[in-house]
Order: structure tokens, then sequence, then C-alpha cells
């Protein structure tokens, strides 16, 4: 059997659990190529027209594995839907509409697992029904999902442990943004090629997954804050902001949680430089150069009084 | 001289009445003024949409010109009500923007974190009388959430009915004393005295039966444009000037006492089309498209404000559903622009098409008849 995955969106925030999961079950895992042209021209053909561009980009891979499904034998097409987790933390409502936009615009078959706690489906539960339908037995599938989590965990911490470690150096710079926007080929790649050509040291705030002691620093950010993954990348704030030049904030337009949350940490950080960029799906880059170029340059400038402190 | 607190809180609709009247009833009025709040003007938004983020939906914009409007007239206490979906999230931003402009005043937030809380709203409402039992509290409220529902309930039926006046306007006359009738309940028996005052007026409204030709529109979409006709230009009296039979199923009603109910029921009717609940009021927009599609409706208006996620999830499945069941529905998206034109000549151009399309029907049906 063959199962197709979209590299985008929801599969950068599982880089390791789903794959694993099917692999354990000896399904071959099959991936959408990186974003290019094409995958981006379809994703806007697809998509109503002020769908985010993450989203958009999502429906271009699914389209890209629904063109290869039929030559390369993919039997399914996995479109997780993930709404509600443990106390009553919630994701956007993106991701909840994922498996039910798709099975509404392509002609293919797709698998969903449904993990949702405020209807007791839990994440455990959902991974072993997904099991048990594609015909696997239920110790298999516990086996399954247990050895996968595991090493989604183990995934986890090396990535903190070598993130921790690149800390040493003096030329630090945060980039805040989800894992579907900063590892994307098109939305955030030019950002940090062109920050590790300048030499600087890239430092991802989404990475201190279930590692951190108490998972509970951003509420000195926000408190209100109910989203799961905007929560993490504030966590990541906390952590790593003292250790930093400066921040950057991508996001695609227009993101629901983070047009109000990155507005909102964007007023409460003072005492650092912040770079606030909006990626939509233009391809001219010159814009995006300049304002990283005049970025760095502040930066540079090492006695620049930040703050109102001198 | 001013009382020690005053309080403002932003505008949906007409339920800043019911809200002015509930504040009023439970508030010292020793201590504390209740401001009306303006009814929204171009100033409104275009100074909410200044301090606002970008790309945020735009009732966060339009309660932040309340706010500034109501900073002005001097509150020092505003209040939030909204819950759920981005609304849950409003609050501390609001918050934050506010002071950052340099205002110190209390916010007070009807929800917690963990969604209502009655207790804790109590007791952060005895700010505003430090004598007020729990007991007149809860009396207080059960009265406004009635009160809401019979006002919905009286609008629901002028709207449907609106264009099957015999003589124009008198609806409307109606609506505006009911509207100032509202500000004088403050007892569960004037409730009711209220209630079957306008029972009757409405009934000696003298109605015509609905013909076959008039056009039928169903309006579905997001909750705060559905019901703040500023925020969609007055789409609803726009589509009766065209003598139009409109149909909205969003309410302050429905959001509050019907919707926990209507979920399954929801679901079930969309599950042809989706699985699961996509968030907010995406799978009712779905669920209601459906029924009224299967009432004749002869076209659908969508509306949402821009980057409403859970309106836009619906919008591929209304897509399909307008194609398979050959129905036109028209989309419209309302942000912080303040010209009407272009949706007035949408709204035109909609009309038009169903006008044509329904005469073509009608005399292809009579044309079959001739020729059999």
């Amino acid at each position: 059997m063959k199962v197709g995955l979209p590299k985008a969106m929801i599969t950068y925030e599982y880089p390791v659990l789903y794959t694993r999961f099917f692999e354990l079950l000896g399904i071959e895992v099959v991936f959408s190529e990186d974003t290019n042209t094409k995958i981006l021209n379809d994703g806007i053909k697809y998509s109503a027209s002020e769908t985010c561009l993450a989203n958009k980009i999502y429906l271009g891979h699914v389209a890209n594995l629904v063109e290869r499904k039929d030559k390369e034998k993919i039997d399914y097409i996995f479109i997780p839907r993930v709404a509600f987790f443990d106390k009553k933390e919630t994701v956007c409502v993106k991701f909840y509409a994922l498996y039910d936009i798709c099975k509404n615009t392509f002609d293919a078959k797709f698998i969903t697992l449904n993990v949702d706690y405020s209807c007791k489906e839990t994440e455990f539960k959902a991974f072993v029904s997904l099991g048990i339908r594609l015909g696997f037995k239920f110790s298999k599938s516990v086996m399954a999902y247990v050895r996968a989590k595991k090493a989604q965990d183990e995934y986890n911490k090396k990535e903190y442990n070598t993130q921790v470690k690149k800390l040493l150096n003096n030329k630090n710079i945060l980039v805040v943004a989800h894992p579907y926007i900063e590892h994307d080929k098109y939305i955030g790649y030019p950002v940090i090629k062109y920050l590790k050509d300048n030499k600087y040291n890239v430092i991802y705030s989404d990475v201190n997954k279930g590692i951190l002691k108490s998972s509970d620093e951003y509420k000195k950010l926000s408190k209100m804050l109910y989203w799961k993954y905007n929560k993490n990348l504030l966590n990541g704030i906390m952590e790593y902001s003292d250790k930093v030049k400066g921040i950057i904030f991508i996001s695609t337009f227009p993101c629901g949680p983070d047009a109000m949350v990155n507005d909102l940490v964007i007023r409460k950080i003072k005492n650092k430089p912040i770079l606030n960029l909006v990626i939509d799906e233009q391809d001219a880059s010159a814009g995006l150069y300049t304002r990283l170029e005049s970025f760095v340059d502040i930066l540079e400038q090492n006695n620049i009084v930040v703050g109102g402190n001198v | 001289m001013r009382k020690k607190y005053i309080v403002g809180f932003p505008v949906l609709g007409n339920y800043y009445i019911p809200i002015y009247n509930f504040l009023n009833n439970i508030v010292d009025k020793e201590l504390v003024e209740v401001l009306m709040p303006n009814k929204i003007t171009d100033e409104t938004i275009v100074n909410g949409a200044k301090v606002s983020p970008d790309f945020v939906c735009v009732p966060f914009k339009y309660n932040m010109g309340n706010y500034i409007e109501a900073i002005e007239k001097g509150a020092n206490v505003l209040i939030q009500a909204g819950g759920g979906c981005r609304y849950g999230y409003y609050f501390e931003l609001q918050e934050q923007i506010l002071k950052d402009m340099g205002n110190d005043f209390i916010f007070i937030s009807f929800l917690e974190e963990e969604g209502l809380n009655i207790k804790k709203l109590y007791n952060k409402l005895k700010i505003l009388n430090p004598n007020l039992r729990f007991s007149e509290f809860c009396y207080q409220g059960g009265l406004a959430v009635s009160t809401v529902k019979i006002m919905d309930d009286f609008e629901t039926y002028m709207r449907n009915n609106y264009n099957l006046q015999i003589n124009e306007n008198e609806f409307d006359k109606i609506e505006e004393e009911m509207l100032n009738d509202i500000l004088k309940i403050n007892t569960l028996s004037k409730l009711v005295k209220f209630k079957n005052k306008y029972v009757k007026k409405l009934k000696q409204v003298n109605l015509r039966k609905i013909n076959n030709d008039d056009i039928k529109i169903g309006i579905v979409g997001e909750l705060f444009t559905s019901m703040e006709p500023f925020s969609s230009f007055f789409i609803e009296k726009e589509l009766l000037n065209y003598k139009c039979i409109v149909k909205r199923y969003t309410t302050v009603t429905y959001l509050i006492l019907q919707k926990g109910f209507a979920k399954k029921k929801v679901m079930k009717k969309a599950s042809g089309y989706i699985d699961y609940h996509f968030g907010a009021d995406g799978p009712e927009t779905i669920a209601h498209t459906l029924e009224l599609i299967d009432k004749n409706y002869d076209g659908i208006i969508h509306i949402k404000p821009f980057g409403c996620s859970p309106e836009i999830n619906a919008m591929p499945i209304l897509q399909k559903i307008s194609r398979e069941k050959n129905i036109p529905i028209m989309y419209l998206t309302f942000d912080e622009q303040t010209t009407s034109t272009g949706i007035k000549t949408r709204i035109e151009a909609f009309y038009d098409m169903l006008k044509m399309k329904k005469d073509q029907n009608y005399a292809n049906i009579k044309e079959e008849k001739v020729y059999e």
C-alpha cells in the first residue's frame, strides 16, 4: 500500500509522527514535491481567493499528489483533521477543514484521522482507528502509534539540543513562524537563506515542543491565547529572546491567528529590534530583500539604542 | 458632575438596546452612567481601522471604533462580550491597543479563558454596583436574554414579511416604537405586557400571500456582517427595496440559545458534503444553504468579513453545491471600505439575473404546457 503526504502545513508540525506510523505498519509513504511555481499556481487555482497562502500551497501539494496518483499507484492521500487538544487548546480553523475542502475539491481517495478532544477523540484513539480502517490489527496499530510518538518526541529533543548548542554563537537571530512557513521552499526559505548567507545563526522559536520545563511561559506575553501552535511560538520567544540580536516574524497573508497574536507580541516586546514580514503570493522578491537588508543593517550597528535605555 | 464610572460598549445591530437596558438595570445609578452608544458611521470604521492590525477581521475594527467614540464621550469602563473563533481573543488585543494609545480604563470581558462563567461575571460586574445581589443579577440576565429572544422573533417576522405588507412602512413604524419600548422593560411582567402589545400590533398588519413570481433570497454567512447592517452596507434593506423576500438565519438568539442544540442537526444536514465541523458558523452556512435550496429559494448571498477563515472554509463547498444544485450564490466580502456603490451594483446585477432566470423558467414551463 502507498500513502501520499502533502508536504505543507500540518505535516510540518509532526514531521516524524505520521511518516513513522505508516512505515511501522509497512505502508510506503510518498511526499509531494517541494513547493515550486506549479504547485503554487495550482494551489491558487483550486482555492478560494481569500484563503491564506499556506492553505493555498497545501492545496497545491494535494493537487501534485492527485496528478501523480495513477502513475505512481498512490492508494490514498492522507489529510489529518486536527481540531481540539487537551485543556481546550485549539488550532486555526483552517486545520479543521483541510480534509473536507480537499474531499470537495479533488477527485481522489483520501484518508483522515480526527484529533478532537472536545468529542473525546484523543490522538491515541484517532491513530488506532486509522490503523484499523487501513486493515491492521488493533495491537499492531497501538504499537505503531506508541513507537511513532516516541520517535517524534526523540526527534523534538534532538532538534532542541542542537539548537541550544547553536545559541553559543553571538550572531543569533530568532525567527518566529510556524514550521510550515519557515521550512517551506517558497515562503520562508528565501528569508532563512538570506540570513544564513549573511553569517547569521538562525534560531527557530517553534523548536521547543514538549521539552521546556514550564509550558505556561506564553502567559507572560498573552494570557488569553488558546491556539496551540501559537502558544508554542510564544514559549519559544520567552525561551530564546534574551539570547538573540533581533526577532523576525514571518506570517502568510492573511493568517488568522498570527494577525492578532503577532501584533500583540510586537506591542509587548520593547527591547529588541523586530521585523514583521507578511508574505503573499506575489513573486517579486525585491521588496523582501530590501527590508531584510535594512534590518540586518540595524542589527550591525552595535551601539544602537534600543528601547530608549542608554 | 459626572459619575465615577462611565460605561461604554460596542454596537451590534439593534442589540445595543437590550444590552443598554440590562446594564442600566443592574448598575448603581448614583455611581455609574451607562452611555448609549452612537450608531455606527463612516467615521467609526475609519478610526477603528486606523489602530487595528491590518488583516484582523472587520468586527474588531468596528469594535475599536466604538470604543474610541465611547472614550471620547468620557467612558472609563469598557465592555467586550464576544467569544469563540477569533472573537475570544479580541479582548486582550483591544485592551493592549487602547492602553498603548494612552487611555486609562477598566476593561470587562464577559467571557473567561475557559468560556462563560456566571459567578465570575457577577463578581466583575459588582464593580458597577457593590450592592448587586446574585439573585437580582441572574434575574436581570434572564430578562435580558428573554428580551433579546422576543425582539429577535419580532424582527425576524418583520424581515420575512416586509415585502408582503399591503400598506407600506407599517413595520418600520412598529420597529421604531418597539425599540423605544424595550428601554422601559425592567421586570418580567413588563416584558410580558410588551410582548402581548406587539404581538397584537404585528397581527394587525395586513399581509398578502407569497406569489410564485416573488424573488426569494437567503442570506447566509458570518454573524457580525449578518447582524450589523452598517457593516454589510444595509444589504437587507437594499434587497427589500427590490421587493425580494429575504431570509436570514443568524440572530443572537440563534447563537446563544439554539446553536448548541442544533449542532447535530446541522452536521446531519450537511453530511452529504462535509464530515467534520470546521469552526464557528461554517457548517451552519452549508446546512442553511441546503435548507434554503430545499425551500426553493431563488438565490443565496454569502457574506463575510475579509479573512474570516471558517466562512472561507465553507466557500469551496458552497461552490460545489452551487454547481451541483444549479443555484446562484453570490459571495460578498466586507472590510473597512466605506463606499457602497460596488455592492449596490452587484446586488442589482444579481437581482436582475435571478429575475431573468425565473422568468425564463416560467416561460419554459408555460411553453411546455402549450406544446403538450
